[in-house]
């Protein structure tokens, strides 16, 4: 006590923890799925120790590093377990993210004031896929030497800077020992971006307060409760069982995240059959292969993304909340997600027969989703108003989720 | 919490799903085989590859030090080894030029085989079998048409039905062989994983039930506003009777 005393007359740790833990106002309803953004946390730390463990042994040279992979594999003391978990979290990461994006897309947790907490989680998902891009190079095998020469080749479509940005990437003309280089310099800044930006994330969490799964604001005073010890229990018990299915994955059944032909050291000589990149690209890969026009394919597929941070604005309705209280928007919610999972097939198949049509329709449809949203959002809410509709929710009309009084 | 386990279910049994279909991308239907990983399989397959399959291809990230792992004694292995050091690796006997001369191509390192092929030891073993003699006496491999290597087992030549067990059990163990070649560390890993998971498991029942223990708090909290606030406005409506 002595010591926290101490420290508290120079540093406000105890007011610290009082507001971020102890004393910060939690909705009690929040459900399951509100699991996954400590989810993440966690997972980021955990390929942050791990790979600065694989750092120690890995060598960045394009005659070294595929054997210096299979060293770590082999020869360093439970260097499978570090690199295991390393490929392993890298899948799992956006397993979490995605079913987090999913929830704030379900719940309706983008919408006012929460939109540069939706602003923020775009550009950490943009940075993910950043360090998952420049990390897969490194392993210098097959699928990682032809997925970087495909990806990088794609920025040659910026008008007039496309080349010199793809040498500037590449650092040569071809992928090779400079691309290897400064892809692991980037593989290992990025994730201290990352760890930046998720601190604006939570700072902005914070400010503007969780929403809740009920779509309005709670009223009574003990449906507010504080993050310790509530939530950090509930998140350390969702924690146990993400890791006992997680670590199920990495003894039992490691490979299943890796593609077969990153066992194959990377040749520039000889194109694999069949390019296809890890499964968390896949339904961007497939949008931009849906697109005749090699260039509009790009914007197609840069838009796929950007397309998220209109989000805010393009929900019109005067109902608060998302999927919970709104009929339509939650029937759109789902037509998103099983079209999501069109497109990750799509993207795995090669680009043949009626897999081109389906591709594209499935293109078509996930940016349908966005162009109705305005319309359907505004049409869902003169819907709504005609209908009796509950009083709670009539009595919300117009008021974001918030937690009550700040 | 329904609905969490109900998708993750979901999303259990389409993982399931995606490994099926992603394990048989050739258009042959792989044979599967369950693989003996003891340690006299693994020498059988050791000592058919190292004297057999090393002329043409190369097991670099092999050493001979590595043998002492599957029962090989220090013995069996100096005997093997020659005067090569312990940490020599397994490269081909042939030179390369001669065996480019040969096949057109190097024939691929072992090491990783296992795992550098969709479908793994079962591609492997079905390979290795999957030579068929057609009329006119030419082999061919049903599941690599083309293939360079020839017919090296001899199993579009064999007559009889023993001599094709006898040829699918030495291949089975070059199979498990070359599997614990490309992922040495698997059997440590599973046993080692099953304590993990366990514990895991273990863990997760512990935290639940503190969870629940908790939350039970908030419950009683929201219970007791709940009356409270009934009491509020029973005690209002006796008042505006009452006046």
């Amino acid at each position: 006590m002595k010591i926290v005393n101490w420290i508290d007359a120079r540093f406000p740790l105890t007011p610290f923890i009082k507001h971020e833990l102890t004393e910060y106002q939690t909705p009690a309803n929040l459900n399951y799925w509100w699991n996954f953004g400590s989810l993440a946390g966690f997972i980021l730390v955990l390929q942050i120790v791990t790979g600065l463990f694989l750092a120690m042994h890995y060598k960045a040279d394009t005659s070294l590093a595929f054997d210096s992979v299979d060293y770590i594999m082999r020869e360093v003391n439970f260097g499978w377990l570090i690199r295991y978990l390393h490929s392993t979290g890298a899948s799992a990461f956006f397993v979490i993210i995605y079913i987090h994006m999913l929830r704030g897309l379900y719940y309706g947790s983008y919408r006012k004031p929460r939109e540069m907490l939706w602003w923020s989680g775009i550009a950490l998902l943009l940075l993910m896929m950043g360090a998952a891009f420049m990390g897969y190079l490194l392993p210098w095998g097959q699928m990682s030497f032809w997925g970087a020469q495909v990806i990088t080749n794609l920025f040659n479509t910026i008008p007039f800077i496309g080349p010199d940005i793809v040498l500037l990437l590449r650092g040569d003309f071809t992928v090779g020992d400079a691309t290897l280089t400064r892809f692991f310099a980037l593989h290992y800044l990025i994730p201290f971006l990352i760890v930046g930006l998720v601190v604006v994330h939570l700072v902005t969490l914070h400010w503007v307060k969780s929403t809740n799964p009920s779509g309005y604001t709670l009223q009574r005073e003990s449906d507010k409760i504080p993050f310790h010890p509530y939530y950090t229990v509930k998140d350390m018990f969702g924690l146990f069982v993400f890791l006992a299915i997680f670590t199920a994955y990495v003894f039992f059944d490691p490979e299943f995240w890796i593609a077969p032909e990153n066992y194959v050291p990377a040749n520039p000589l000889q194109t694999p059959s069949h390019i296809v990149p890890e499964w968390y690209f896949l339904p961007f890969y497939a949008i931009l292969r849906a697109v005749p026009h090699l260039t509009m394919g790009v914007v197609a597929m840069v838009g796929a993304i950007l397309i998220l941070a209109a989000l805010p604005y393009l929900d019109r309705s005067r109902f608060a909340g998302g999927g919970v209280n709104r009929p339509f928007y939650r029937l759109m919610f789902i037509f998103l997600v099983l079209d999501l999972c069109v497109l990750t097939w799509v993207g795995k198949q090669p680009p043949e027969g009626s897999m081109v049509l389906i591709g594209q329709l499935a293109t078509a449809s996930y940016f349908l989703f966005f162009i109705a949203l305005p319309f359907v959002s505004k049409w869902e809410e003169r819907w709504l108003l005609a209908r009796c509709i509950p009083e709670p929710v009539k009595e919300n009309l117009d008021k974001p989720v918030s937690l009550g009084k700040r | 919490m329904k609905t969490l386990l109900k998708t993750t279910m979901a999303l259990v049994c389409a993982t399931g799903l995606s490994t099926a279909w992603a394990a048989a991308p050739s258009h042959v239907e792989l044979e599967k085989i369950t693989l003996d990983m003891s340690q006299s399989t693994l020498q059988a397959g050791a000592h058919i590859v190292t004297e057999n399959c090393i002329q043409c291809h190369s097991l670099k990230y092999i050493k001979y030090r590595h043998f002492l792992e599957i029962g090989f004694t220090q013995e069996e292995i100096d005997e093997m080894r020659g005067d090569k050091d312990m940490n020599d690796r397994f490269g081909r006997v042939m030179e390369m030029s001669m065996v480019k001369d040969m096949f057109g191509m190097v024939p691929p390192d072992l090491s990783l085989m296992t795992k550098a092929r969709s479908g793994g030891h079962n591609y492997l073993y079905s390979l290795l079998i999957g030579y068929q003699m057609d009329e006119n006496g030419n082999s061919d491999n049903k599941v690599f048409p083309g293939i360079k290597m020839p017919d090296v087992v001899s199993y579009s030549f064999a007559s009889t039905d023993e001599e094709r067990q006898e040829i699918r059990e030495q291949v089975a163990s070059v199979s498990s062989f070359l599997s614990w070649a490309a992922d040495p560390h698997a059997e440590k890993r599973e046993t080692i994983g099953a304590y993990v998971v366990a514990y895991l498991i273990f863990l997760s029942i512990l935290y639940y039930l503190l969870k629940k223990r908790i939350w039970a708090r908030v419950g009683e909290r929201q219970a007791a506003e709940e009356a409270h606030r009934k009491q509020a406005a029973a005690e209002t409506e006796a008042e505006a009777s009452k006046a």
